[in-house]
């Protein structure tokens, strides 16, 4: 019962913020936020998350946490970037342009990050002290048995 | 807005230095590798941004290149860690 609740709720704000992105360019009684508005506050989400990547890049413990927050810049912060900058140049070259940069990255970050997850774990780079489980350790030993 | 988006230029290039200071210090070369996807997304976004701020259309080219070599050069880096090739 509590599942669809929340994949309502979620559906919902998919809706929202797919209305505020193409508000701009709806026809007159639908266009509420300007094209401003909205490339400059997708722009500033863009920036901050890339902002925040970085630093947790630093601030992390271990490898994998970093790589944890190297997702977060891609997803948040480089689509959202990349959207911002297209809803502001509005014109149609730029925005298939950026939206062909969004795609491949969507499409190969998860890639490369398991990529390089997988190898760093089979080298045996520490995890942090703090670590509580390992599946990913618990599932190699099972196939060996 | 023209002072919002040189604050967002400064934020974008402190996070590249942020990211540069990992891949200086990183104690093993995973660490680095991590830090380098993570400096090729943030210049993809920088070209972006620049492409943008100069009006210049063809910038986006460079943005696509460097994002599928950038994803050629972790897939290899990847495998020449763990052992194989």
């Amino acid at each position: 019962m509590s599942d669809t609740k929340e994949i309502t709720i979620g559906i919902i704000i998919t809706f929202l913020i797919l209305f505020f992105a193409v508000s701009p360019f709806l026809p007159a009684p639908y266009n509420v936020f300007s094209k401003d508005v909205v490339g400059w506050t997708f722009m500033s989400i863009g920036v901050f998350f890339v902002f925040l990547g970085s630093l947790g890049l630093v601030r992390m413990p271990d490898l994998y946490c970093r790589m944890q927050t190297a997702t977060k810049v891609t997803t948040l912060g480089a689509l959202s970037m990349l959207l911002g900058v297209s809803v502001l140049a509005a014109s149609g070259v730029f925005m298939l342009k950026a939206l062909l940069i969004g795609i491949f990255l969507l499409l190969t970050a998860p890639i490369s990050a398991s990529v390089l997850i997988r190898a760093a774990h089979d080298k045996g780079i520490p995890l942090t002290d703090e670590t509580k489980f390992d599946r990913y350790e618990e599932s190699k030993a099972g196939e060996e048995a | 807005m023209g002072v919002w988006a040189d604050v967002l230029f400064a934020v974008i290039l402190t996070a590249i230095i942020l990211g540069l200071y990992r891949l200086i210090k990183g104690p093993t070369n995973a660490d680095r590798m991590v830090a380098l996807d993570i400096l090729t997304t943030s210049t993809v976004v920088l070209i972006a941004y620049l492409s943008w701020y100069f009006g210049r259309i063809i910038y986006l080219d460079i943005a696509l290149v460097y994002a599928a070599l950038s994803f050629i050069a972790v897939i290899v880096l990847g495998r020449y860690l763990e052992g194989g090739v």
